[in-house]
This record gives C-alpha cells, structure tokens and sequence, in this order.
C-alpha cells in the first residue's frame, strides 16, 4: 500500500453517533430499539401538520461532553439549521442539523498507531436527528418505520487529514473508545448506532492543493472501512496515473459483496438550502454548563491506559486489553488495590474474568466475582493456601456459588497441605514406592528431584505445598 | 479555516450581482446542480426578472411540483414579477449587522430528557395512504439519497 | 342583531353569571345562524352540532364564574388542529385529514370553558388575503355579496361578522387576521410573536404565524387573548412569561397614552374611508392629550418585500411535509419521485405552488445571499427601528388597510397587487409586535374600515387599553349592522 507515482491519500471522516438519551432529540418519545414498529412516535417525529420540535438538553450536554474531551471549543452560541431534501425516511422532507454556527468547533483525538502517537483534527461537532428505516416490502415496496427518527445525533467532522485507511480504522476504533468511556453512544458499526462516511482524494504529494473527493457510504465495519478505502485508493491512483481525472462520485459499500458501487450522478447533485432553524431559537450554552459537563468526564483510554502502564507496570498490550471497557478497567484498578499485586490481577482479569463475563452480560455489573472476592482469591493463592491450579477449579466454584473465596476452597477441600507432617508421610510413602529411582538419585540423577516431587503432588492431589515436599525429599534423599 | 456560510460555495465565492440589465451567474455552491442563468429583461419602468425554461424546470423539481404548460407558463412570469418586486431589497441599507439566527424569542429553552406519550399505532397508521402491516408503504426507493447519518 | 349568537363575548358571559342564558342556548343559536346565514356567506368547512351540543350541556354542571371562557361558542381557523375533527387547511392536500391531536390554543379554550362549534373557511395552508384561494368554496362578506371577506383568515371574520360566532381563532403571518376582520368590521388582535403556542397551528410561515382571537370588541379580543396565551413546552418559541392582565388594563383611558402615525402615509394614496378614520382617530387622541407624532419608519414597501422572501421560504420547507406518504392527499404512482410531484401538484393550489415556488428559488443555491440573507439583514434593521419608535411612543395608529374590501375575483390575477393589500399590516408581523384592527367606520359604498393600533413588544395591555378607548369613540357596533342600514 505504499505510495507510488507521487501520490499521497488524504482522508477525511464524518461520522454520526446515536447518543444514549432515553428519550428523542426533538419530542419526548422514548429512544428505544426494538419495539414494534411505528409505536413510538408523536407528532413531532412523525411530522404531523403543526407539530414542533423541542430540544433535549441532555442530548445538548452529551455534546458538549464530547467536545471538551476532544479538545473542542464550545461555541457560547450555536444555531439549529434546516437541511432541506426530499425523502421518505424524512417525515418533515427537512432535517434539523446544525450549519454554520455548529455546536463544537476544531479540537482533535490522539490515539496510538504501534509506537506511534498520532493526532487527527476535528472541524466540528453538531447535533441534529435521525432518520425513519427503511426496509423491503412485498412486492418490491419499500416501507418505512419512524421509531428510529428523532434519534439524537451527534457529527463528528475530521478535518482531511487521515493519510492511511489503517489509520482511519484507528481513529474510529478510539473514537467508539472515547464515546463509551464518557457513556454517551456505545458505537457499534454493525448495528447503526455509529456510522462513517468516508472522503478521499489523492494529492501530489509535493503538493499542497488537494485533489476531487469521492464519497464512501455504508461501510458497516472498521474492516470495511479500510478495505473500502484500499479500494478507492486503488481506482483513483489508477485513473490519475494514466492521466485522467477523478470525478466527484458517491459509492456505496457493498457488504455483501465486498465492493465499491457507485451511485447515479443525478441522485447525488443536492441542494440542500440551509437556512436557521425558525422553530428553534438560539442555543446558548453558558460557562456553568460547561463546567459541568467537564467535571463528569471520566480518565480517558489513552491516558488511562498510560497510567497503567506507568502505575502497574503493565505492558502496552495489557494495558490496552484492561483499557478496552471502563468497567473492566474499574474492576481491574479496585481488585488491585487490594491485592496489591498488579500483574497477578491482570493475569486473572484478562484471561478467567473476560472469559467468563460474557455469559453475564458482558459488564461486570451482573458478574458474581466482585473486586473483594477476586482480591480473595488471589491472596489465598499468594499466601500459598492454596495452588495456582487449584485457584481455577476455586474461582469456577465462586461463579456458580456467588461465596467468597476462602469459603469456597474449604467447600471444595482444596486447601494445600501444608503441615509438614502430613507431607513427610506422603514423602516416605513415595520413597518407599520406588526404591529403583531413589538408588538413582543417590547415584547422581539429581535431576529425578523433580519426579519425586511430582509423585508427592500425585499422592496429594494437588494440594502438597511443592516446596516444602522438596526441602523434605531433599533432606530424605541426601541423608 | 472558515466555516461555510449560507448560500456560499466552500471557496468563499458569492454570486455576482450586479444592476438590472446584466446576465446574474449563481455561484455554483458545493453540491449542488449546475450554475443558473438569470437574465434581467428592463421594460418600461419595470424591472422584471425572467427564468429561463430550464431554470424553472430545475425549480419544479426541488420543489417536486410538477406544472402544466399553461401553469408554467403563468407562474414563471408572476415569480419573475414578484421577484423584480422583491429585488428592492438589494438598494436598503441594512447597516451593521451581528451573526445570522433566528433570534426574535431569546434564548432556546431545552427540555428535559423524560419520556413523555406516544401516538397509538391505530392513530399514526389510521390515516396512511398505504400501509402494510405495521409500516408505511411507498413505491420502492432505490439508490440512497444524501440524508441524516448518512 | 338580536340572539345570543350575535352577543359579545363579555355580554354572554353577563347573561350566563345571572343565570338568563345557558350554554346550550347559545350554542343552539349560533347553529341556527349558521343554517340560516353560511349558505351565502361560505364562512364554515364543518360545523360540530353534537359535539357542541353535548359539550354545552356538561357545562350546566360547572359554575359560571369558574371558567374565564364558560360556554362561549367559538369557531376556530381550519389551519388549527383539532383532534379527531377535520383540519384541512382549505386544502385538497388534507381534505379529510384528522389530526390525532389538539393544538395547544384548542386545549386552552376548552379548559377555559369555551364551546368548539366548527372549522372556518379560509385561503389555503393561510397563504392569501381574500379567503378566495379555498379550494372547496370562497367565503363571502357579509357587508357586501361582491367583496371579499379579507384573508386568510376571512371564515373566522365573516362568522363572527354575520353574526354566527361571537368570536373566532385565527390565525395572522402577514395581516390574516387583521385584514379581514377590517374588512369585516370586526376586532381581530395578533399578540406578540410567541404570545400564543403555535404548537397545532399548521405552520406557514413560522418566525411570523400568531394564532389570534377575532371577536365583536375588544373585551372579547382581551378575554380569549387572555385564556390562550402562556409558555408551552412544545413550542420553543412561544414566550416564557405570562401574558399582563388584560382585563384590567382594558378600562385604562385614552390619556396618557402617546400615540404615533408613521410619516409615510402622508405619501400613501389612502382610500377616503381609511384617512377619514385616521383623521376621526387622530382628534379623538388629541381630545385626551397629545396629538399624535409623526414617526420615521421603514418604508411599508420594503417591509412587505422583506416579508415575502423570508415568509415564503419558510413555508416552502414547511410544506414540505405533505408528500402523499404519511397522511392526507396521495396520487399513487410507480415511482418515489412522482409520487411526490403529482400529489403535490394534485394537492396544492396554484397560490401555494407560487409561493412554494418563490420560497425555493429565495433558497436556493446562488441566490441565498441576495434574497434571503438579505431580507433578513433587512428584518433586522426594521426589527430595531420599531424598538426605538417604541421607547419614544406607546401604540402607532395607522390604518389597517389602505382601503376597504376589493371585489371578488379583482385582485385573482394579479399576485403582487394583492400582497400588497397587506401593506400596514405586514410590519408588525416582521417586528414581532402585537396589533390589533378594530372597526372605525364604513365607505361610503358602506364597506366597513378599520383602525390597526401596534405596540411595543409584550404591550398588550396598551394595546387593548387603546384599543377600547377607541372603540367607544367610534362606537362601530352600535351604529353599523351587516346588509346596510343603522343598528
């Protein structure tokens, strides 16, 4: 994918966010998935004769939460604007977006490329609403379900600076990081409540000016948002090469197919005659606002992950498998704490919690092993109660009991023996069973230390403190 | 960088306006058809504007009527009557002016995010001019237009 | 006029507080009006006997002095929806149309008390000034068989003119209450811009729509102002404090209250009825103090200019909800696009198509600029100019209308003449002020004309209060009936 004949990728993304408010952008009606359709609209949504929207301030402060985690500024004044087409999705043939005076202006998000920090700048954040669904009827109809329409949205505006489809995956995987962190739009590509349109042209990369844009729409996976791009790199880099030009053309990404097509030149010309929203005056959003919008912004992925790795010692990839979810990251930071032995706690979350979370839901809300029983856990097995091995069969037990650790292992009987006694009895034992191998051993096969120990462990199921059963062997085989 | 304003093409460019007599040319603004020709016809004392056959088409069909001849005809000469009435805007002196907005009820009061009642089904659906099931029925849409998140 | 149809408002609610009248006798009056007098007038699209009737009769339940509007029969534009009953706009685009909800001014009157007895006529989705653009029948006037009633809200003049109602809804963008109820011979009050919720009012032009009452008097005028004004949630622009105590504020008196006249009319060609009532209000303002100054304004030509870009563009985005695809007309068809074309050239009548047509082009790509944003600019100064008037004077005294209703069918081709019949009235609609029109005096082809008084913005208290110092200089209802000849 390296750049050839002189000409770079430039890239930039507009991406639409629905916000996790309970109710919709204009009207009160829930802002529900899944419910019968055309249940739950009003007046408003539907765009009845004399209906008129009324704006909901929590959708206002999600936006302003995302602009100042962006580094955005806030604009003190912004207007709602009419974006006037036709179209059936569309109850009012107008759309209620933002124009020239948008909510949030410039800021940027930094993420990590490998080793690399890279920062992506935004033009602007606003708000507006969405659309109905569309689906197929019988007969080739098309039908339409207004539940989804009024459905906050926000857009997010890169400004064209994106010069891999790589990095246009990364920027969108941080940003759906970014927007659950601050709990605003839980960014699933594949179920719509995030989307991205895509633009790239080609530039000399000599050269400052910037080639005609083509537009990619539907790309319903990061996947498909590279691969969709590869492709379009691809097209234009041929066309210009042989000395054509690119013509400013919308595609549309099959899933299905895996390909690029392009829609009809007459669908894509529009005028969309903005002009300030009558029905909705002024939008002030004064300093006390903002600051409280600031003060609910949580530790960020990318500063958080940092943290860990600097805090806990963690590696890059730890850290951002343990960053990957909030609660995760909470979970991890309290059972920690506790036990005070970072790594050991990794360990464990990432690979028995994670595994097991998704039976539960998926968040560690429902998730029967809490901070305090874990760090139980793991301090039996760090004072040698009992075996790491044993932790496991002790941890599934917790799970499907909901008891603590400490009761669980007396239930199981798994606690390791430690009791010098009991374990030198279970030494003279397997001595006595292999009288081949300790004449061995005394003959110089040091190496059989380990057999004897294993056989120790064999006898006592597991729960023989290793190293005691080698200190004893030891004195019993050099004696 | 500048954000766009109203009616002005990305590079910042406006439509040339210039007095009654001279042939208009709209900018063409991003996204949009192609450019417009405005030719000013000066009769009498009279300033009437007249679109061409092909601008008026380029209306009808942002607006999605459909005229008749005759209608056509007829209403592409009252707008341009009421247009040269209208052009006398451009000789008011509006002075200065702050940012664009509605702005005649003060500042917009939000609501708060609790959900209130919806329309029963029977009620939004009754009245449709065609339905199926529990949808709205249209002819088959094909290509996507430009439209809300997307 | 005799019968409680023909009552003011203020004298029905006298006769129900002492028990000699009820609800459901007045109601039963007006319906036998309207039998006996809309087939000539065309002021109906639908009259609701049973539920009128029925209405009527629960309230002989309530007490009389418990509700501001008890048992007043009231009809209301058919641009207002009313839920279950039809709203058509005079449209063939919702000719059958029920809306499954109540705008928030027909919520109020029913809490008020009032009665809901029909739907009024009117120039179709309000874009007009002679109720002739209805596309199921013209309304007529009832001063003159072969005159307009005014527009767009001439069904709502003419009822409560003719004696059916004793008031009326209406609703005024650019003069539409006003204008007819000048024509009329009626009082008709467009408040503040977002005095009354426009929530339910189908939108025209919406930084200039006002829903408004049009009654007999101004007491009338001030009570249902009264019931239906207040902040509503469901419409962002409707103005968050309540409305000042009208009622008290209508006994006021004429004296110290500074008057202006805009200098511009001296260069108008004024009908001799409209400057004769000017002159006869002039006096009757200097017997109580000041005589009127003359006021610099912008002129009423650019005014209506700015009007008609900004207006129309709203509605042409307003009206573009009506596509055959959710409710109302459809013209079936194979394809989307068509669907949407012939529905809407089916649906809409040859005025809305223009002014659809004129808000598009103002809209359009190219010519953003020069029309609208210029118009808007243009909103703005005016906006300021009439805020400064207003910090000098208390009401401008104009009239309503440069003269008194034209002839049926006179201004139909000729689009601009007809704007221009709404002149005074225009302004205060881009200012966002209340005014009111009350009945001076007829033509001398006994027309009746009307004196339109303008305040300051949230005034409506001054308003009324000049508004019924005049009214009993002029004593209109005393002296004129409807089909000529004194009361």
């Amino acid at each position: 994918m390296a750049e050839s004949a002189g000409f770079i990728p430039v890239i930039g993304l507009e991406v639409h966010a629905q916000l996790l408010t309970r109710t919709k952008m204009f009207c009160r009606c829930p802002a529900v998935f899944g419910a019968e359709p055309n249940t739950m609209v009003c007046p408003v949504c539907l765009g009845l004769p004399g209906a008129l929207p009324s704006v909901n301030r929590k959708a206002v402060s999600m936006a302003v939460r995302l602009g100042l985690a962006l580094g955005c500024r806030i604009e003190g004044e912004s207007v709602f604007a009419r974006k006037n087409y036709f179209y059936p999705d569309a109850p009012r043939n107008y759309q209620i977006s933002m124009y020239d005076r948008p909510l949030c202006s410039g800021g940027g998000l930094r993420f990590e490329d490998g080793e690399e920090e890279v920062s992506v700048g935004l033009e602007r954040i606003h708000l507006e609403d969405d659309a109905g669904k569309l689906l197929h009827g019988r007969s080739g109809h098309s039908l339409i379900d207004f539940n989804r329409c009024g459905t906050p949205l926000v857009e997010i505006v890169t400004l064209p600076e994106i010069d891999s489809p790589r990095r246009a995956s990364l920027f969108l995987q941080n940003l759906r990081h970014v927007l659950s962190y601050l709990g605003i739009c839980d960014g699933n590509l594949e179920e719509g409540s995030m989307r991205v349109d895509v633009n790239i042209s080609m530039r000399r990369r000599d050269d400052k000016a910037l080639g005609t844009r083509t537009e990619i729409k539907n790309l319903n996976s990061f996947k498909a948002v590279e691969a969709g791009l590869e492709m379009e790199i691809d097209r234009q880099r041929k066309v210009l090469r042989s000395g054509g030009s690119v013509v400013q053309v919308t595609n549309l990404w099959d899933a299905g197919e895996k390909r690029l097509v392009t829609m009809r030149r007459k669908e894509q010309a529009h005028d969309y005659r903005y002009f300030p929203e009558p029905d909705l005056p002024t939008l002030v959003v004064d300093a006390a606002w903002i600051e409280d919008e600031r003060a609910k912004i949580p530790e960020l992925p990318l500063e958080r992950a940092r943290r860990f790795r600097r805090e806990y010692g963690l590696s890059a990839y730890d850290a951002r498998v343990l960053t990957a979810e909030s609660d995760i990251a909470d979970y991890f930071e309290k059972t920690a704490g506790m036990t005070g032995e970072p790594k050991m706690t990794a360990n464990w979350v990432m690979r028995d919690v994670l595994r097991e979370i998704k039976t539960y839901g998926g968040d560690t809300g429902s998730f029967p092993v809490g901070p305090e029983e874990l760090s139980g856990l793991i301090g039996l097995i760090k004072d040698g109660v009992i075996s790491t091995s044993a932790g496991t069969e002790v941890f599934t037990g917790m799970l499907g009991s909901g008891e603590g650790a400490l009761e669980a292992v007396r239930r199981l009987g798994l606690e390791r023996i430690s009791e010098k006694d009991e374990i030198e009895a279970i030494v003279e034992r397997v001595l006595g069973s292999c009288p081949d191998e300790v004449e061995r051993y005394r003959g110089g096969k040091r190496q059989l230390i380990k057999f004897f120990v294993g056989q120790v462990m064999k006898e006592s199921a597991g729960k023989a403190d290793p190293k005691v059963a080698t200190e004893l062997l030891r004195r019993r085989l050099d004696s | 960088m500048t954000a766009a304003r109203y009616g002005q093409s990305k590079d910042g460019a406006y439509s040339q306006y210039t007095d009654a007599g001279v042939d208009i040319q709209a900018t063409n603004r991003f996204d949009s058809p192609a450019p417009l020709r405005l030719v000013s016809v000066e009769k009498e004392r009279e300033v009437r504007l007249k679109l061409t056959d092909m601008e008026f088409g380029d209306l009808e069909a942002l607006a999605r009527i459909d005229l008749g001849p005759e209608e056509r005809d007829r209403l592409r000469l009252q707008l341009g009557r009421i247009l040269g009435f209208v052009r006398k805007l451009q000789e008011v002196d509006a002075g200065e002016q702050e940012e664009t907005g509605p702005a005649l009820t003060g500042r917009l009061i939000t609501a708060s995010d609790e959900p209130g009642e919806c329309l029963e089904r029977e009620e939004v659906l009754g009245q449709a001019p065609d339905r199926e099931d529990g949808f709205f029925r249209v002819p088959p849409v094909i290509d996507r237009e430009g439209g809300a998140g997307s | 006029m005799s019968g409680l149809a023909g009552k003011s408002v203020g004298e029905l609610l006298a006769l129900y507080r002492k028990g000699r009248a009820s609800p459901a006798e007045a109601v039963a009056d007006c319906i036998d009006a309207i039998d006996s007098r809309d087939m000539a007038v065309g002021a109906f699209l639908e009259v609701f006997r049973d539920e009128a009737m029925s209405r009527a009769e629960e309230l002989e339940n309530e007490d009389p002095e418990s509700l501001p509007l008890y048992g007043i029969p009231v009809a209301v534009k058919d641009n207002i929806c009313t839920r279950g009953l039809p709203t058509t706009c005079a449209s063939r685009m919702l000719s059958g149309y029920r809306p499954p909800y109540d705008a928030t001014a027909v919520e109020r009157l029913s809490a008020a008390g009032a009665v809901l007895v029909g739907k009024t006529n009117m120039d179709e989705f309000a874009m007009g000034s002679s109720s002739e653009h209805s596309a199921f029948r013209r309304v007529i006037n009832p001063w003159n068989e072969e005159c307009a009633p005014g527009g767009s809200s001439g069904g709502s003049a003419a009822a409560v003119s003719a004696g059916m109602v004793p008031a009326a809804l209406g609703s005024d963008t650019g003069g539409s209450i006003r204008q007819p109820s000048s024509f009329c011979g009626v009082t008709g009050l467009k408040g503040t811009y977002g005095r009354i919720s426009r929530y339910g009012l189908v939108a025209f032009a919406s930084s200039f729509d006002q829903i408004g009452p049009i009654a007999s008097d101004a007491e009338g005028c001030a009570l249902l102002m009264q019931a239906l004004s207040g902040p509503d949630g469901k419409d962002s622009t409707a103005i968050s404090e309540d409305c000042p105590d009208l009622l008290c504020a209508l006994d006021g008196g004429l004296s110290g209250i500074t008057f202006g006249v805009p200098e511009e009319l001296g260069g108008w060609d004024l009908d001799r009825a409209a400057s004769s009532a000017l002159d006869e209000a002039c006096r009757a303002v200097s017997a109580f103090g000041e005589a009127p100054e003359r006021v610099a304004l912008p002129g009423m030509e650019t005014s209506i200019a700015c009007y008609y870009v900004i207006a129309n563009a709203e509605a042409s985005s307003n009206l573009a909800r009506f596509d055959g695809v959710r409710y109302g007309l459809r013209e079936s068809s194979d394809s989307l696009y068509s669907l949407y074309a012939s529905t809407r050239t089916e649906g809409f009548g040859e005025e809305v198509k223009r002014r659809i047509l004129l808000g598009t082009y103002v809209l359009s790509a190219g010519y953003y600029e020069a029309y609208y944003g210029k118009a808007q600019s243009v909103r703005k100064m005016i906006r300021k100019a009439y805020r400064d008037v207003f910090s000098r004077i208390d009401l401008l005294m104009l009239p309503t209308t440069p003269g008194p209703a034209f002839r049926l069918g006179e201004r139909l081709d000729d689009p601009v003449s007809m704007y221009l019949s709404d002149i005074f009235t225009t302004p205060a609609n881009i200012a966002g002020l209340p005014a009111i029109s009350i009945p001076a005096g007829l033509s001398a082809e006994g027309l009746p004309i009307g004196i339109q008084l303008v305040a300051g913005a949230g005034r409506e208290d001054l308003l009324l209060r000049g508004a019924r110092g005049l009214e009993k200089i002029f004593r209109f209802r005393e002296r004129f009936v409807p089909g000529g000849g004194e009361a």
